[in-house]
Formats: C-alpha cells, sequence, structure tokens
C-alpha cells in the first residue's frame, strides 16, 4: 500500500475513532458507570494510538497513550471523574487537528506535549504502561474476542498438511500472535479447527500495533506453518452490521461515484438503444435486448444499494454539537437520536449534514428556552431536542423537533411586513406560509427576528439546500409547545425525474419534485409584454420568462406552457416554449465558472444523447 | 556449551529413544523423570534449558507437572509428548503452559525441529 493510500485510509477510520469517542464520553458524561462505553472509548483510542504510530505521528500515539492510560484505571474503577472526562474530550479535539492537519501535508498546529503530560496526571499510577501493552487488558479483549471493528491486521495462516494436530498448532500461533497484539477474532472457532473435517486454515484479526513482519516472524515460529499473510485490514465499518465487519472492503467514495457515473451513462444509453430498435425487429433481437435491459436496472439498483450509508455517521456527531452549544448558552438539553441506523445513499449524506446541524443550531439557540424560562413556563427545566429519521417512500425525512417555546408568529409577520410582504399576516397564520416567510433571505438574516424568536438564521440556506437536492421542507409549531421541521430528501440525489423544458430550441431539465403543475400559456393572451404575475389555479404568483433569463427576448407566447414551481419563496410560473417529457437523468456538478450566472445546479446527458442544463430553480424565484 | 534436557516419560524406552535422538543432535539429557512429581522436583533441582514432558504419566500427570513447572518458572519450557487420540489434552497442556509439542511415533527430526523453535 502507497503512503497516500494508507493515510487516506487512516483519515477515514480515524475519524469514525474520534466520532465514537466523542459519543462514548458524552454518553459517560450522563452515565458514568457504563462499562461498555468505557471499553469502547478504550478500544477506540487503543486503535487510533496504533494507527497514529503506523503513520508516523509519533506525538498524537504518545497522547493517546496518556488517554488509554487513564481509561485502562478507569476500566478497573468502573468511572471516568470529571476532569479525566474534559480532559480525553481535549484530547479527541486535539486529534481531530491533527488528522486535519496531517490531511493538508502540514504539520500539527498544537503542542501536544502539553495534553500529553496533562492526560498522564490525571491517570491512575498503576495503569500507566510501560512500553504501551496493557497485558492484563489484552488478555480480557481476546476472551471477548468477537468483533472484528478494531482490527487493524489480517492474518491468514494455513498449517502444513504433515502437521500432527493441527489445532493444537493453531493454539500456538494464537498464542505466539498475542504476545504481539489483541486478538480481536478467530475463525474458524475452537470447536471447529477440532474438528476432522477443518482445511488447517485459519484468519486471524489482530488490533492495532506490531508490524506485518513481526506479525510473519511469529506465525512462523509456531512451527509446521505452510504459509502465512499478513495484509491490514480494511474493514468498512459502519457500513456493516459487526458480524459481517469482517467481509468488507473500504472503498473511497470517489470510485462508488465514478461506478454511479458509469452506470448512469449505461442507463441512458440503454434508453437510446430501446429507442432505436424498431418494434418489428427480429424477436431474438428483442429479447436480448430486453434482458440486457433488466440486467442494467439491476447493476444500477445493486451499486445504488452499494452506497448506503448509515445516518449514523452523521448522527453521531451531534450530541458533541449540541452539548457544546447548549453548555456556551447555559441551557440544559437531552439528544435524542431515533433512526441513526437508517441507510442513505454516501452524497445524501455529506449533503445532510450542514442543513442539520444549522436546525439543531437554531433549535438549541432560539428553540428551546433557558432552564429558568422553562420552569416559569410549567415545563422540565431540561429542554427536549429530538432528531428522527424515518423512512418516507423513496424519501428520507428527518425530523429536528424540540420541545421550546415556539416560532412567534405574530414578530414573524411583523418583520415580513416590514419587509415589503403584503399577506405576511395571513400567511403567518399557517405553518406552511410561516416557513415561507422564514426562508425569505432578507428576513432569515435581519437581526431583530433572530434575537426575538429566531428560527429565521438560515432558513432560507437550509431550504435552497435541500430543494436543490429535489427535497422539501416542513415545518410545525405551536407557541410555548415546540417546533419541529422535516426535510425530505429522496434517498439517493445522484438520479432524479426531471421534467424537460425548451426554449429557443435548446432543453431544460426541472426536478419534477418542484414542479407542482402546468399549464398552458393561452392564460397569457391579450397582454402585450409578459406580466410580472399571472393568477393560476385561483392563486396568484411571479411570472418568469425563462427566454428572459437566458437573455433572449422576452415574447408573449400563447401557444407554450406556464411551469408552476416550489422555490424556497413561493410559487412562481416559469413561462417555457413547450414541455416535452418527464425523464430519469444523472445529474452531474457543474463546475463554478467565477462570475458565471448561477441559474443552473447541475447538467445531464438526455436519452437521446443531447447534453442538458439543470435549472435552479432557486434562482428563478 | 550445549542446551539440557530434562527428558520425563514413564517407559524407560521412551526415555531413552528421546535421549538418543537429543543427545545425536548435540543436545545433553541432564536428568530424566518417570512421574509427574519427579518431573517438578527434578526441574527445580536442574534448572533445564528445555523438558520433554509425557502426557500420561503416574504421580501427577504430565499437564498438572506442565503447570507446577510454569507457575514455578514462568519462562519454563516444556515440549509434549503426545500419543495419537490425545489431541484434547495437548491442547490443554499448551494453555497449562506448554510451548510446543510432537506427536508419537517420534519422527527424530520433529523432536529436535520442536526443542530448536521453543529455545529460539
Amino acid at each position: 500500500m502507497d503512503a497516500r493510500r494508507m493515510l487516506a485510509l487512516f483519515l477515514a477510520e480515524g475519524r469514525e475513532l474520534l466520532n465514537r469517542i466523542d459519543t462514548e464520553l458524552l454518553l459517560l458524561e450522563r452515565t458514568p458507570d457504563s462499562r461498555n462505553a468505557v471499553d469502547s472509548v478504550f478500544r477506540a483510542v487503543h486503535s487510533l494510538k496504533g494507527m497514529s504510530a503506523t503513520v508516523g505521528l509519533g506525538d498524537a500515539s504518545a497522547a493517546l497513550h496518556a488517554g488509554e492510560s487513564i481509561l485502562a484505571g478507569a476500566r478497573d474503577v468502573g468511572v471516568l471523574s470529571v476532569p479525566q472526562l474534559t480532559a480525553l474530550l481535549e484530547l479527541n479535539d486535539a486529534m481531530r487537528r491533527v488528522l486535519d492537519a496531517a490531511e493538508r501535508g502540514t504539520r500539527t498546529p498544537i503542542s501536544l506535549g502539553v495534553l500529553t503530560r496533562a492526560l498522564e496526571a490525571l491517570a491512575p499510577e498503576a495503569s500507566i504502561t510501560r512500553n504501551g501493552v496493557d497485558r492484563q487488558s489484552a488478555a480480557r479483549a481476546v476472551r471477548r474476542a468477537t468483533t472484528t471493528a478494531d482490527a487493524q491486521w489480517r492474518v491468514d495462516v494455513s498449517i502444513s498438511a504433515d502437521a500432527s494436530i493441527p489445532h493444537a498448532r493453531a493454539t500456538i500461533v494464537l498464542r505466539k500472535l498475542a504476545a504481539l497484539a489483541t486478538v480481536l477474532r478467530v475463525e474458524p472457532d475452537a470447536d471447529a479447527q477440532a474438528e476432522d473435517a477443518w482445511d488447517r486454515t485459519l484468519t486471524i484479526w489482530l488490533g492495532a500495533g506490531s508490524d506485518a513482519a513481526v506479525i510473519e516472524r511469529a506465525v512462523k515460529s509456531a512451527g509446521d506453518i505452510a504459509d502465512v499473510h499478513v495484509a491490514r485490514e480494511v474493514a468498512l465499518r459502519g457500513a456493516a452490521p459487526e458480524s459481517d465487519a469482517a467481509r468488507t472492503v473500504r472503498i473511497p467514495v470517489r470510485r462508488l461515484d465514478d461506478l454511479l457515473d458509469l452506470v448512469g451513462e449505461l442507463v441512458l444509453a440503454r434508453d437510446r438503444l430501446v429507442r432505436v430498435v424498431s418494434p418489428d425487429a427480429d424477436e431474438h433481437a428483442r429479447q436480448a435486448l430486453d434482458d440486457a435491459s433488466r440486467l442494467v436496472t439491476q447493476l444500477r439498483d445493486a451499486i445504488l444499494t452499494s452506497r448506503m450509508v448509515p445516518l449514523a455517521q452523521v448522527f453521531d456527531r451531534f450530541p458533541r454539537h449540541v452539548r457544546d452549544t447548549a453548555q456556551l448558552l447555559g441551557k440544559d438539553i437531552d439528544l435524542v437520536l431515533e433512526g441513526r441506523e437508517l441507510e442513505v445513499d454516501r452524497s445524501l449524506l455529506d449533503e445532510l449534514s450542514d442543513p442539520l446541524l444549522h436546525l439543531l443550531r437554531n433549535a438549541v439557540d432560539h428553540g428551546l428556552e433557558s432552564p429558568a424560562e422553562r420552569r416559569v413556563a410549567g415545563k422540565d427545566s431540561r429542554g427536549r431536542l429530538v432528531v428522527r429519521a424515518t423512512r418516507d417512500g423513496s424519501m428520507v425525512a428527518v425530523t429536528v423537533a424540540d420541545d421550546g417555546r415556539g416560532v412567534n408568529r405574530q414578530r414573524v409577520a411583523d418583520s415580513a411586513a416590514r419587509q415589503g410582504v403584503t399577506d405576511a399576516g395571513a400567511l403567518a397564520q399557517h405553518d406552511a406560509g410561516l416557513l415561507q416567510l422564514l426562508a425569505r433571505p432578507g428576513l432569515s438574516t435581519a437581526t431583530a427576528v433572530t434575537a426575538i424568536s429566531g428560527r429565521g438564521v438560515g432558513v432560507d440556506a437550509v431550504l435552497s439546500r435541500v430543494q436543490a437536492l429535489g427535497g422539501r421542507l416542513d415545518l410545525a409549531t405551536a407557541d410555548g409547545a415546540g417546533t419541529a421541521i422535516t426535510i425530505r430528501l429522496p434517498l439517493t440525489v445522484a438520479m432524479l425525474r426531471a421534467l424537460l423544458v425548451r426554449v429557443a430550441g435548446e432543453t431544460y431539465a426541472i426536478p419534477l419534485t418542484m414542479v407542482r403543475a402546468t399549464h398552458l400559456s393561452d392564460a397569457l393572451r391579450g397582454n402585450a409584454v409578459v406580466p410580472d404575475a399571472i393568477e393560476l389555479g385561483g392563486e396568484r404568483m411571479p411570472l418568469v420568462s425563462l427566454r428572459a433569463r437566458l437573455g433572449l427576448p422576452a415574447v408573449v407566447d400563447v401557444s407554450g406552457h406556464l411551469v408552476v414551481l416550489e422555490g424556497a419563496a413561493g410559487r412562481v410560473a416559469l413561462l417555457v416554449d413547450a414541455c416535452t417529457s418527464q425523464v430519469e437523468i444523472v445529474v452531474k456538478p457543474l463546475q463554478k465558472v467565477r462570475g458565471a450566472a448561477t441559474m443552473f445546479s447541475g447538467g445531464t446527458i438526455l436519452p437521446d444523447g443531447t447534453p442538458s442544463l439543470i435549472l435552479d430553480i432557486n434562482s428563478l424565484t | 556449551m550445549s542446551h539440557r534436557v530434562l527428558v520425563c516419560d514413564d517407559a524407560l524406552f521412551m526415555r531413552t529413544l528421546v535421549g538418543d535422538i537429543l543427545e545425536q543432535a548435540g543436545f545433553s539429557v541432564c536428568g530424566q523423570a518417570e512421574t509427574g512429581a519427579q518431573a517438578v522436583a527434578q526441574y527445580k533441582a536442574l534448572k533445564p534449558d528445555v523438558v520433554t514432558m509425557d502426557i500420561v504419566m503416574p504421580d501427577m500427570g504430565g499437564i498438572d507437572a506442565v503447570k507446577e513447572i510454569t507457575s514455578w518458572d514462568p519462562n519454563a519450557k516444556v515440549v509434549m509428548c503426545s500419543a495419537m487420540g490425545q489431541q484434547a489434552l495437548v491442547n490443554e497442556a499448551l494453555q497449562a503452559g506448554a510451548s510446543d509439542f510432537v506427536v508419537k511415533p517420534f519422527q527424530p527430526n520433529r523432536v529436535i525441529e520442536a526443542v530448536q523453535r521453543v529455545l529460539g
């Protein structure tokens, strides 16, 4: 493995470990005597220590070793003190910066020496181990040996065909390895090894520490070894239940993206092929095409499935985030995470992270009251914040709900009215209208509003992000009882159904989730110029000529279509030459060109092979 | 100076056979024992570099002898000498602290390899 790949693996797995450490430490803060959590943090810190040493981060490894000593002591006592807990959280923060620096290829920006000494001072003396090996805990770990989650090495051993009592030989192999690193798992197990049918091969997963050459020598020294192969373990953590971890591989996301791109192209090529093969073609040819067509669909589904990862990867960052914000603001908050096991497309996971953090921050800052204020209102002084993920058909719905004071409709209405929104008062009375007001860019950044009742900060940013991904946002709020905001996104964002429209001979795509209705444009009959607004289906809304937006002269075209779109700031009618069809498209990101108009959110290749741009609806409204 | 071996087996024939194999390979047999209790006593008295230990012996079996010896000297090197059909016992002996094993009938080179292995 080359250095770059090793570093990438280190960073990916290291950050997962840091998230786990954060999560478990916060759990410990609440329930200090959770031995499982202490064990889990210990293993994570231990793994990270070994990994850091392996990539040459000696200082970090030393700091982690000191942290591990605290945890080793805590495993005996069964509890972490507050200073210990705080120091371990600091260690975690420091490690995040170490990893960030390693990623940039720069030196660690902080002195780990001070932190290491602070950690050492907090460790019980007995558990500071001489050379980083705590024999007792290693022995305990072997007995628990059921997981490969921390595995750093995979050792495949084949015992000579002429060896006597091969399972006894296996025992010697295991003992040799246990002296080097924690034996996490052995396959087959001891009982299966004792059977005559055993093929004399075994696989051992080892924790961090040691190196390949040393491990190989140790195995060979057990005698009667036909073959030994030592490899760095590459388990895809978190993507599979632990029992499956041994059969998983870690793949860079980019490669999965490439695969998805290719299969997307394949789907489109298939569609073109289906189109050109005439219905009266040879039956065998049609049959073969049908088969190939079905396989392409299955292949696409299989690739989409392989990209699914549990929401836990994002959710597990929340406890720390909420804790820090709450502490800063002097609030007492119970965070409940539900549905962290739900799986979504990898690209979606990245997209969900920021909007959710945004909503959480809003809830902590503005939605939830201070303990004193809550007591006055007759509520539990500890606020409750729930992040709940559920599957909703082909969408995933993530709700951030608090039991805080709720959005003050009157204040929002007043603020919007000051901005010139004519029907603000009426809109603010129902939740959908209220969300529309809150999502007005001008309003959301107005400090007057955020200081009063909040919920305005960055809602526009969240909404436009969500809609760009073909999702939607819903709000439910009750005065004094709390606020819930739900983000709904398609389970996969890379492919979506789109409405194709034509303007001046060019075809543009609009995500179908944004389209509310289409009308014939003969409603415009009698207008000399394209009006600014139009009444459609009993509702008045702004009218935008796509021609005009594209820099062409706007014409009153009564033989075209009006597409009603639901954007960040409500509905808007878009005048186009024609609506042509609905198709499935693969979204390709556009390189952002400095100064270029941002009215497109991406590009795609249409089934007939021509390129097309995807309209960013929010830029139109 | 050659390594000193303590050979433990209740059968004289086996003791002689093992002794010969090892002497020919350049080891020196410093003592012999025919019971587990003797093996422990001899070990403490002679402090050999390596022990070959039969499993089935009167007056304390080989496995218990291994436990006694390794608890007295954690670095003791004991090679178990097992007959066919004693697979489970061999594993037990290894758990008890034995370092390696050979299976009867002895092939000279296997015995020598095992002893050399445990001596590192």
